[in-house]
């Protein structure tokens, strides 16, 4: 059983984040993520779909100048997959160690590892919550959708529409994320709204483009998708 | 004697024939009766006579009996029958005597009296024709036919004769045409012939004659059965009788013939139906109109022709509650109302018949209007729309845009209305205002105001934006300080504090804001006119708002707005001097009314639905100008009291001083009338201006300012800390007279209902317009129970039935005596509890395990807080010894909360009484001593109950079977909130097998109580014992359904596991559910053990 420390096994500088990427900052995350960084603390990042999580990680990680390895965990990864077991809680604890089973090796993290994680509370199932011994090895940072004026900020840049446009979009988005608690799932992410821009910047009607980029996306609910159109036409 | 008929060229060979005749007749018969029929008949002539008796003789020889009775009866007949009658009618009687001496003896009794009253010659030589030809076949039938002929001919009209003629002949062949298949068959259409035609014309005899001939078909032995055709002719003329107008009593009969595919039986109950199906028809048109339609529908599928003519009234009648009321928006304004609704339901007709060509199934579910394509149908030709069909789709909307959680309910129709009346009263009330009732939003049930399903889904988005937007931009709401501070301007420091004062009273709590608002107006001069204006300005700010949010919804504003203008009272504005003014006259309404009228209009629509009268113009520009301030963007309530304060204030100052003082304004007079402060003092003591009578709320801005209750919405979005305290905020509860006499919307009754329409409640997903919008609640039975509709999909049309099957629910009854004496209940549970001892100690652990504790640590984890020192010493020696260390070396602190709602429905239908065979290998005690598997699962059932108790999730245990689709039978063995006990082991125990399943509506059931629990995980455990079977409810049909219901559960984000106990379960389970979301049990044995387990992996 070797000890040695967290050596890469790959060219570690090619997951260094080159361009800066474009994200405004909502709360204190910035300072928080930093914080943590410095204090060698674990984050997790808590927040519906779409909502800028990924993009904060990419920005923190440009501004740090940490290489960003990411790890997708779609839907069927069940958590003991990752978390449970050796993976997760030593690496999260004060310990910061990764035990590899099959080589029988012990990782030691190094000083600028940083372990974030991020997932979408909420819809997943009793089951597939995250254990509260899992949770509770991480700082949480909250994430929501941005705030109106910030979100049609972001809306304008991502997809160049005009203020006018966006200030629409983000409006549709309040009034859909309202149905949240009885038709939808969840609501309609700042990403669909970048997309549903997207989509007029290039040419495609507005009520086309919102029921492609919102209506369908969202539900399968014929119904719903009938109210959200409602909804969109009557803020267009 | 000085008989004219006697012929003096041969008296004495004459008379010497008789004499032999006689003589002849003599030795047969009584020679004194020859006698005396000889004396009888001296004024007839001799030749005459020799042809009598000659006649007499020939009988003789046939029957003596006859021949007596023809003696006797000749002298009677002999002045009526001519001479060329009385041969066919003594042959008719020869005829009838070969064959039957009793017949004809009757025949020549009964004749005369008969044929007395025919009086026509022609008819009689017809009759008697007629009787000599059926004498050849049946001498009764003949004899009845000569029996019934008098009466039917006196019915028959006697003009033209020949015509008579003709329509008796056709009777007497329609009855030989029957007496071919049975003469009891012709005899009964003789009989009935005469009451057939009290009631319908002789026309009509062919109809009913052949109809009859067909309702005789074999039966299982292969013989023909008279009885239903029997009963028909009996009994038809007086079911006819009750068809009115007459004309249709042949179409109906029409109706039936044509129907030929149903059996005699059915046909003969249709008869026996249809008058009273159409009687229910209130008009004689529209029952021509169903007949018509029903005729030609009958061609093509008889089925749905029943089905139509059985559900034409309620057709008709469903059609006529959403006919169309008088708008601006025709389509055919040509037509009369009588082409218009025939126009209209035609339409829905040809609809049918399109579907039935596609699917008879679906077509005649159409026509029997089961289906939700024949209530869209129906929507579409009445040119509306129902609530039911977009209830969901609106309470999305609503929510979307308010971002509270709202609930969409029919507003209860009152009295049917012919329309909004703009008559005598001028005000009156239409009664279907929109309105608000804390979190629900009341609509009208049915909207048919424009021509297009378009246009009237706009009408209720703009109703329902309205109100949406009352909530969203606090309608009607005023804080406190806002409200003291008004009434400090305008009425002066006394009353602020009095009104603050209101506010600080502790005893007033709820109530505190209406009784603030109603002191704040009781300061007022004429609160009634300030209500009005407020509701005005209210109104307006609020249109004003939306049409800034929302810029979608202008052209919608504005087409809605423009046909409320339409109904709102016009002021004539051409003889409107000063004086018509004052006098009233034009409108019916007040000066003060016409202004606030007019004001209304203009703030809906800019405009009004006639000129300004000129002399109220400067008025109202006045007023437009003070009302201007609601419609910035951050007006609020308050803005709209204080502007409707100044228009009051300036109304009353302008028009209750009496009409000679009235001048128009100057532009600087609007200036000083936005500062009333001064004017205060002088205005209160003007008071309200005549009887004033208070304004009609305008359609689609509802009824305004409706109570809002405590219970008001709370927004989705906002934090309580956002939300003003309700103690601060006020809301007015002030209606007008005549409206509070009307009661808003029932709880129970209504149609679309938050708790028992699925579709336009929040929490499930469910289409409306695929018919889950029928849970009708009836009235509720006495424990707690009650009777519910629920929806059946129907695969074969593709469509769902709606209120299609009718669930019972009703508590499980407690056990009777066993038969020791002993409560069997209690036995059970003992018996229970020594059985199963060791289990459930075991089961209880197990389950405690489940509950959140904070303190409870669990050992040897996979993962934990803390580290499992014995665990990792272990692991380490394993690994030194070169064993595969246990990777379980954490201590677990689990404190995961658990918010568990689980419905366990339970199949106790017939089979579940089948006793299990035992293997041989324990095969003990015979087979007496085998359980069942009602048994097993009422153990199994007790079993989790108890377990479930250590964890403390809410448990619902349902058990279900039923008959037919009317009797779905619902058990409640445990309610969510019942706790559990010693009772509810009781009812466990009381679970018996009963009769069939139809599952999809148990399952329905259960998925809507289920979704009245607030936990996050709801769950429906299903135990079933085997295949959905119940009456018409089997096979593809059952399975779909079932499919469908367990959808629409997990569409209300309930999950749903199945446990089957079918050994052959397996194959419909897999097409029911999803791989992980059953299973089954093929020892039924093992149930009791496993159901706790699979309860605790399906729950965690
Ligand atoms: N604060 C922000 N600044 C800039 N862009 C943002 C911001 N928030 C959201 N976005 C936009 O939203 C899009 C989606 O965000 P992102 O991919 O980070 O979502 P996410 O939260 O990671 O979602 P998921 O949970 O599905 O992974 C981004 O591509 C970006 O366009
Ligand atoms: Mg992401």
């Amino acid at each position: 059983m070797s000890s040695r420390p967290f050596a890469p096994e790959a060219d570690i500088a090619q997951y260094l984040v080159q361009q800066a990427p474009y994200y405004v900052p909502v709360h204190q995350e910035v300072e928080l993520f930093e914080t943590a960084y410095a204090n060698q603390l674990p984050v997790m990042l808590k927040g519906p779909t779409g909502c800028g999580k990924s993009r904060f990680v990419q920005y923190m990680a440009h501004r740090l100048k940490r290489p960003l390895i990411t790890v997708a965990c779609h839907e069927d990864v069940t958590a003991s997959d990752l978390v449970g077991r050796y993976l997760l809680h030593p690496l999260t604890d004060a310990r910061r160690i990764l035990p590899i089973e099959k080589k029988a090796e012990l990782l030691e993290a190094g000083k600028e590892f940083m372990l974030v994680i991020s997932y979408n509370p909420g819809y997943q199932s009793v089951v597939k919550e995250l254990k509260q011994s899992t949770k509770q090895r991480f700082i949480a940072v909250d994430f929501d959708y941005p705030p109106p004026d910030v979100e049609a900020r972001i809306i304008q840049h991502e997809s160049g529409v005009s203020a006018e446009t966006a200030a629409a979009l983000v409006k549709i988005g309040e009034k859909v994320r309202h149905l949240k608690q009885h038709g939808l799932e969840e609501g309609v992410s700042t990403r669909l709204l970048v997309y549903a821009g997207a989509l007029i910047q290039r040419g495609i009607p507005p009520h086309s483009a919102c029921e492609a980029a919102i209506a369908r996306p969202l539900t399968d609910d014929l119904e719903i998708q009938r109210s959200i159109r409602e909804l969109v036409s009557a803020v267009l | 004697m000085n008989d004219p008929h006697q012929s003096p060229s041969a008296p004495d060979s004459v008379e010497l024939r008789l004499r032999q005749l006689a003589d002849a007749l003599s030795e047969q018969l009584d020679s004194d009766d020859v006698r005396e029929t000889l004396r009888q008949l001296q004024p007839v002539p001799a030749s005459l006579r020799v042809m009598i008796l000659g006649l007499g003789l020939l009988l003789a020889e046939r029957s003596v009996k006859a021949t007596a009775e023809y003696l006797r009866q000749a002298p009677l007949l002999v002045n009526r029958l001519g001479e060329e009658e009385w041969g066919p009618w003594v042959g008719a009687g020869l005829k009838i005597a070969a064959r039957s001496a009793v017949a004809s003896v009757r025949y020549f009794r009964e004749s005369p009296q008969l044929f007395a009253e025919i009086e026509a010659v022609d008819l009689r030589r017809l009759v008697i024709a007629c009787a000599d030809q059926f004498a050849e076949g049946d001498t009764g039938l003949a004899m009845e036919l000569v029996r019934q002929a008098p009466a039917v001919i006196r019915l028959l009209p006697s003009e033209p004769p020949a015509a008579r003629v003709e329509l008796v002949q056709r009777w007497a062949e329609l009855g030989g045409r029957l007496a071919l298949q049975d003469s009891i068959l012709a005899s009964e259409y003789f009989k009935q012939s005469a009451p057939f035609l009290l009631h319908l014309p002789a026309s009509a005899l062919q109809v009913w004659a052949e109809l009859g001939g067909t309702l005789v078909q074999p039966n299982q032995l292969g013989k023909p059965d008279y009885l239903p055709a029997l009963e028909y002719f009996r009994v038809s003329p007086e079911w006819l009788g009750a068809v009115a107008p007459s004309e249709l009593r042949s179409d109906l009969l029409t109706l039936v013939r044509a129907l030929t595919d149903e059996t005699p039986d059915r046909r003969v109950a249709l008869l026996k139906q249809a008058p009273q199906w159409l009687q229910a028809i209130p008009s004689a048109s529209q029952r021509q109109w169903l007949l018509e339609r029903v005729r030609s529908l009958a061609v093509e599928s008889p089925s749905a022709a029943v089905a139509l003519l059985s559900k034409g009234g309620e057709l008709i009648r469903r059609f006529l509650s959403r006919a169309p009321q008088a708008g601006p928006v025709r389509t055919h304004r040509d037509e009369t109302g009588e082409q218009e609704w025939r126009r209209r339901l035609d339409e829905w007709v040809l609809n049918g018949r399109q579907l039935l060509r596609r699917s008879p199934g679906a077509g005649l579910a159409y026509f029997r209007l089961e289906s939700s394509a024949a209530e869209q149908s129906l929507d579409h030709a009445a040119g509306g729309l129902s609530l039911r069909q977009v209830a969901r789709t609106l309470m999305l909307f609503a929510e979307g845009l308010s971002g509270y959680s709202l609930t969409i309910k029919p507003i209860e129709r009152g009295p049917v209305q012919a329309g909004p009346s703009a008559g005598a009263e001028g005000r009156s009330l239409p009664d279907q205002l929109p309105y608000l009732e804390g979190r629900t939003l009341f609509l009208p049930p049915f909207v048919s105001e424009f021509g297009s399903p378009d246009e009237n889904f706009r009408y209720y988005k703009v109703m329902t934006a309205h109100q949406a937007a009352q909530l969203e931009f606090g309608a009607f709401e005023v804080g406190r300080a806002p409200l003291i501070e008004l009434a400090r301007t305008l009425f002066g420091e006394e009353h602020a504090a009095r009104l603050a004062s209101a506010f600080d009273d502790p005893s007033i709590t709820a109530g505190t804001t209406d009784q603030a608002l109603e002191r704040f107006f009781s300061a007022s001069a004429a609160p009634a006119l300030t209500n009005d204006l407020w509701k005005i300005a209210e109104g307006a700010r609020i249109d004003a708002a939306l049409r800034r949010a929302y810029p979608g919804l202008r052209g919608d504003l504005d087409l809605v707005a423009g046909y409320t203008l339409f109904l709102r009272p016009m002021i004539d504005p051409v003889e409107l001097t000063l004086e018509a003014i004052e006098a009233g006259r034009g409108s019916g309404l007040s000066t003060v009314e016409q202004v606030v009228e007019l004001l209304l209009q203009l703030s809906m629509a800019g405009r009004t639905n006639a000129p300004i009268p000129p002399a109220l113009e400067p008025l109202l520009i006045e007023l437009g100008g003070l009302l201007q301030r609601v419609q910035q963007p951050d007006a609020t309530a308050a803005d709209s009291l204080r502007a409707a304060c100044e228009c009051c204030l300036f109304l009353t100052r302008r028009l209750t001083g009496g009409m000679e003082r009235f001048d128009p304004p100057t532009p600087t007079s609007a200036q000083a009338s936005t500062n009333p402060l001064g004017q205060a003092g002088a205005t209160i003591s003007q008071g309200e201006p005549g009887d004033y009578r208070v304004l009609t709320d305008p359609q689609y801005r509802g009824r305004q300012g409706a109570q809002r209750g405590p219970s008001a919405a709370v927004p989705l979005g906002r934090s309580a800390a956002q939300q003003q305290p309700p103690s601060a905020s006020t809301s007015l509860n002030r209606t007008a007279p005549h409206q509070s006499d009307q009661p808003p919307g029932g709880e129970g009754a209504s149609l679309v209902t938050g708790e028992s329409l699925p579709d336009a409640s929040p929490t499930t997903g469910t289409p409306a317009s695929a018919g889950m919008g029928t849970v009708d609640r009836m009235p509720r039975l006495e424990g707690g129970t009650g009777i519910f509709a629920y929806p059946e999909w129907d695969e074969s049309i593709q469509d769902y039935r709606q209120g299609w099957c009718t669930v019972r629910e009703q508590t499980m009854a407690a056990p009777t005596k066993a038969a020791g004496g002993a409560d069997s209940g209690a036995v059970f549970i003992e018996r229970m509890r020594t059985t199963y001892r060791g289990q459930l100690l075991l089961l209880r652990k197990m389950f405690e395990r489940l509950r959140p504790d904070r303190f409870k640590k669990l050992k040897r984890q996979e993962a934990g807080e803390e580290i499992d020192l014995d665990a990792v010493i272990e692991a380490v020696i394993d690994r030194r010894v070169g064993r595969t260390p246990s990777s379980k070396l954490y201590i677990q602190r689990d404190r995961r909360d658990r918010d568990v709602a689980v419905a366990l429905l339970v199949d106790v239908s017939g089979s579940t009484g089948q006793r299990l065979l035992g293997r041989p290998s324990d095969h003990v005690g015979g087979q007496e001593s085998a359980p069942s598997i009602i048994q097993v699962e009422q153990e199994s059932v007790f079993l989790l109950a108890e377990a479930v108790q250590a964890v403390g999730d809410a448990l619902a245990v349902y058990a279900y079977s039923g008959n037919g689709r009317d009797r779905v039978d619902f058990y409640l063995v445990k309610e969510f909130d019942e706790p559990y006990g010693p009772r509810i082991g009781e009812r466990i125990s009381a679970m018996t097998a009963l009769v069939q399943n139809r599952d999809g509506t148990a399952i329905r059931h259960a998925t809507r109580k289920l979704l009245r629990q607030e936990a996050k995980t709801r769950l429906l455990l299903w135990l079933s014992d085997g295949r959905p079977f119940d009456r018409d409810y089997e096979g593809v049909h059952a399975l779909a359904d079932t499919r469908r219901a367990i959808v629409e559960a997990q569409r209300a984000r309930v999950r749903t596991f199945c446990i089957t106990v079918d050994r052959w379960g397996e194959e419909y389970q897999a097409a029911l559910f999803a791989p992980n979301q059953y299973t089954v049990i093929d020892d039924v044995r093992q149930l009791p053990e496993r159901l706790p387990r699979i309860y605790q992996r399906v729950t965690t």
